[in-house]
């Protein structure tokens, strides 16, 4: 009887989203994505399959920049959200002024900020945003449970380039932590300043900056982190098959996903004039153990299933972190 | 919206001092990929984005193996085939023929190239380095001469060693066991203010194969082989990053390796001191788009040998003034005596990104190889060989599952101009974890510095020739190669499975080849290097690896190879079909059924061939077992394993004097953080 029930809900979904062109009033939503590249295509997967699975009935389109800028493409008229996927296209959409309703996905929050810190004024079309950086809370509740007994946190950031550390701090100040970072200069020396970070840490965190993405910095990280058996905690499944004990990231299907959540939150509540533009760190997240590392460094920390489990509970015991609010612009 | 609003955002991010000097992290950033193969391009690419076909041994498999030597390491590399000229004079080749010098694969040590040219070939047991020294190995399995000029013709290898952060502050080996094996290495690494470093030794003994009687043959008297080894090496390396951008390593390294070999021209064997010492520099200057290296190194290597033949009259049992010689009754000496070859290495290299979709790396090197040796030259002169290189490889990634690789190395020389190696290769990514990749390859190969030059003779003190060797026509000519191949990479079950095939089709013309001739000498004759030496091959390849869970690992490798051609030697051509075997496979496995041991093995197997410089030998299977245990020891982490070569039957090692029989080590290592 599950499975009938089941079906003819599909079926109607189906239906509906055959429909939906004939049933909704607005003109639709139109991805523009900045890249053909797989990534950015996954995004746009998840955002329709959410989209699907809530049964809705908003035409949705989709075209990749250069088709938009080769002309091979052209951006429809009236359209009622324009989703940019990715840093290139959320400049392009906020420079060109290609429509006064623009919600922007994976994109980071510090390329978000430089795109709308600009002389003309804060751009009245950006609507909202999904930023891929994770939140510090997460962060550095993830450090406690794979260390409980850490009393010292990690990190290194560029000086030259825009970066998180004061909200990582306040985070761990708040948690009983202690974070303690780097920051390097043009004229540091990277492997000494690593090294002091190395012996006073118990957990060291790569937060996304100029200075990790420097691969030699990544690769001295790696190998401190060996030496001085400190756990890493990185930002992505690459970081982890690299050598780090464990990485926090969402992957482009699931900021997809939880793009689509927010578009219909925000399209339902746009006709009740929404009161504020929302920047938003990504609802859902992956985990990625390396297993040799937890073995080498002879920790017992769970699978991923249970590790992101219990962060849900503490998570929720806690602070209200998954709505992920990065910043709130309040209507005047 | 009005200032006020905006002012909301600052206090949320920490702003740099200078603002936006760099710019902010993008989604690029996060989903790049952070372990990378160098070898392949220049480029760092990931696995599946490199043009070629890449083997990794990395740690985990060079412990699990068992091997005492590196070039053991070699045999997990599908299609490589790692043999023993003699108990301690090792030799590596792919897909080509197998000499007792072979020297088409590129092999460098940290980008250091450890090619010899006074014997064309590499010594390993010269590098300089033991087998815990490693970090990884990255093979290319083909020709990479687009890449790194003309010592890649057939393959390249790059051993990555332990950088100087990441090793154990004290570390400590022992290798003990069969052939009267005695090694010791170690190495310590520390800090002095903002500079890392590593001083690391090893001491290696071992008696080689059984000694084997041979009776008096032709004019050569009796003797017994020995081929005993007694080799020291020494290796400083140094890391200094003075800022942000700014990276120095620096490796000086010296060895004295004493060895017995046996000689093929020459019946019988003598006492060869090799004397080595290496200077490398290397200079990486991160920019914002890419980044500039310079690098410098220069290998030195003396040659002695105290081969006494003994009076001419004991040689060919006849009394002096036989065969029309007037001299007297001298003492004959052989070999190389006193030599020594030379190398200086200048490279510059820019690798930069020009947009969002073309990447490309270029630049420049300078080589000199120095050779001298009046045995194997004729003559007491230095030989000189200047090589210019300029080099480029363009990636462009067109289309979202496509990139292209172009590579150009254009190389210069007296020795045949300047000649061109290009590549074009394309890859399409059918998903993030199946690739498809073909190319074509045009490598060309300045032959060695040896093989052109070469006159080697017995003479009397008074120059009066004896015996011609060996001897070359005073001109030579680039080797040319055609590769064509057709790749596939695959990643299962969250990548815990991989899977490499290949297909490829190989076209070598004018190789260099020494031919026997009649000769009006002692013994009527002697050999001549010529070019001329052609061949076909056709093969597949496949490696699979496979990691259960933190219990098992498995790793197979195989590759099938079809070989055409002719040896046009006198009087009649040879087929070299039988020199390369058609099979070639090796399986490891590994199992840790508690956490502090591990039980693991491998089988190598290689079907019937005719070794090049050796002789015909039946098919060989070769099992390798070894049990290991980790230990801990108050601060010290250590681990004694107990490892067996060849448990089962004997076989016989490229030549039919080399028995392997049965070994068995115990090794002891012991390190502190």
């Amino acid at each position: 009887m599950r499975v009938v029930i089941y079906s003819v809900q599909r079926v109607l979904a189906l239906l509906l989203l055959l429909c939906a062109p004939l049933l909704y009033a607005g003109n639709g939503i139109v991805l523009l994505l900045s890249s053909d590249a797989l990534p950015y295509r996954e995004v746009e997967q998840g955002i329709r399959a959410t989209l699907f699975e809530q049964q809705s009935a908003i035409p949705i389109a989709s075209l990749t920049l250069d088709s938009l800028l080769s002309e091979e493409a052209v951006l429809p008229d009236d359209i009622d959200v324009l989703v940019t996927i990715g840093t290139r296209a959320t400049r392009y959409a906020l420079q060109e002024n290609i429509s006064d309703t623009i919600y922007s996905s994976f994109i980071t929050a510090s390329g978000l900020l430089r795109e709308i810190t600009t002389e003309k004024g804060f751009p009245d079309a950006l609507k909202g945003a999904v930023v891929l950086d994770q939140p510090a809370e997460r962060v550095i509740l993830l450090a406690k449970l794979i260390s409980p007994q850490a009393t010292r946190l990690g990190t290194v950031v560029n000086a030259s380039a825009p970066n998180r550390l004061s909200e990582f701090k306040r985070v761990a100040q708040r948690r009983g932590l202690k974070l303690i970072a780097a920051s390097l200069f043009e004229e540091s020396n990277p492997i000494a300043d690593l090294k002091k970070i190395f012996a006073k840490s118990d957990v060291f965190l790569v937060i996304p900056d100029k200075a990790n993405f420097n691969s030699k910095i990544a690769k001295w990280i790696l190998f401190l982190s060996y030496r001085h058996r400190v756990p890493v905690i990185g930002y992505s499944k690459k970081y982890t098959d690299a050598g780090a004990l464990i990485s926090i990231f969402s992957s482009p299907l699931e900021v997809g996903r939880d793009t689509g959540e927010r578009l219909l939150s925000y399209l339902s509540l746009k006709s009740q004039k929404a009161p504020m533009v929302r920047l938003q760190y990504p609802r859902y997240f992956s985990l990625s153990i390396n297993d040799k590392v937890v073995e080498s460094l002879g920790l017992t920390i769970g699978n991923e299933a249970q590790l992101k489990e219990r962060m849900r509970q503490q998570l929720s015991a806690s602070v209200r972190d998954e709505s992920g609010l990065v910043l709130e612009v309040v209507e005047q | 919206m009005s200032l006020s609003q905006r002012m909301i955002y600052l206090p949320l991010f920490c702003w740099a001092p200078q603002g936006f000097a760099m710019e902010p992290v993008t989604e690029i950033d996060l989903y790049a990929d952070v372990d990378v193969i160098q070898t392949g391009t220049r480029l760092q690419q990931p696995l599946m984005q490199v043009p070629a076909s890449v083997t990794v041994i990395d740690r985990e498999m060079i412990a699990a193996s068992g091997a005492t030597q590196i070039p053991q390491l070699l045999r997990l590399v599908p299609g490589f085939l790692n043999y023993s000229v003699s108990g301690n004079q090792l030799g590596v080749s792919s897909r080509a023929l197998s000499p007792d010098y072979p020297g088409h694969l590129e092999v460098s040590v940290d980008g250091r190239s450890v090619y010899q040219p006074a014997q064309s070939t590499v010594i390993w047991t010269s590098l300089g380095i033991a087998i815990d020294d490693i970090d990884h190995i990255e093979v290319i399995r083909g020709t990479n001469t687009a890449a790194y000029g003309s010592n890649a013709f057939l393959g390249a290898i790059n051993i990555v060693t332990v950088d100087p952060l990441s090793a154990a502050k004290l570390s400590l080996r022992t290798l003990h066991g069969s052939i009267d094996t005695r090694e010791y290495s170690g190495r310590f690494s520390a800090s002095v203010d903002d500079f890392s470093y590593s001083v690391s030794f090893l001491q290696q003994h071992n008696s080689g194969f059984e000694p084997f009687y041979e009776p008096k043959s032709g004019p050569w008297p009796t003797h017994t082989r020995e081929d005993d080894l007694n080799n020291q090496q020494f290796r400083w390396q140094g890391l200094y990053t003075p800022t942000l951008n700014d990276e120095l390593d620096i490796s000086l390294g010296f060895g004295k390796d004493r060895m017995q070999l046996p000689d093929n021209d020459v019946r019988g064997y003598h006492n060869r001191r090799l004397d080595s010492h290496y200077q490398q520099l290397r200079w990486t200057r991160r920019l914002d788009n890419g980044d500039v290296q310079l690098s410098f190194y220069q290998n030195y290597l003396h040659i002695e040998d105290d081969t006494v033949l003994g009076r001419f009259s004991t040689i060919v049992g006849a009394p002096p003034g036989a065969f029309g010689f007037t001299q007297a009754d001298e003492v004959l000496l052989g070999d190389i005596r006193d030599g020594f070859s030379q190398r200086y290495h200048l490279e510059l290299q820019h690798t930069f990104n020009l947009n969002q979709q073309l990447r490309m790396v270029w630049g420049s090197a300078y080589r000199v190889d120095r050779l001298s040796s009046q045995f194997m030259l004729g003559h007491d002169d230095t030989i000189d060989e200047e090589q210019y290189q300029l080099f480029a490889n363009l990636e462009w990634h067109f289309a979202p599952a496509w990139r292209a690789n172009v590579g150009l190395m254009v190389e210069r020389n007296a020795i045949v101009g300047t000649f061109a190696s290009p590549r074009a290769a394309l890859n399409y990514q059918l998903t993030p974890d199946h690739m498809l990749r073909t190319s074509y390859t045009a490598g060309k190969r300045t032959p060695s510095l040896l093989t052109v030059y070469q006159h080697t003779s017995i003479t009397f003190a008074d120059g009066t020739l004896i015996d011609q060797i060996i001897t070359n026509t005073g001109s030579a000519d680039e080797e040319r190669l055609n590769v064509w191949e057709v790749g596939y990479l695959g990643r299962f079950l969250n990548g815990d499975l991989t899977l490499d095939l290949k297909i490829f089709k190989e076209q070598m013309r004018d190789a260099r080849y020494d031919a026997e001739e009649i000769f009006p000498d002692i013994d009527g004759d002697r050999r001549v290097w010529y070019n001329g030496l052609d061949w076909d091959n056709r093969g597949a390849e496949l490696q699979l690896g496979y990691r259960l869970d933190e219990q098992w690992l498995l790793s197979w490798q195989y590759a099938y190879i079809d070989i055409d051609g002719e040896l046009p030697d006198d009087p009649r051509p040879e087929d070299i079909g039988t020199h390369i075997p058609k099979h070639n496979t090796s399986l490891l496995l590994a199992y840790r059924p508690v956490p502090a041991w591990q039980l693991s093995g491998v089988i190598y197997h290689t079907s019937e061939m005719e070794w090049t410089g050796g002789d015909d030998v039946d098919e060989i299977t070769r099992l390798d077992l070894r049990i290991a245990r980790d230990l801990q020891v108050a601060d010290w982490k250590g681990k004694i394993e107990f490892i067996a070569h060849n448990v089962t039957d004997d076989y016989l090692d490229y030549d039919e004097e080399n028995i392997f029989e049965p070994r068995f080590f115990i090794r002891l290592k012991l390190a502190m953080n």
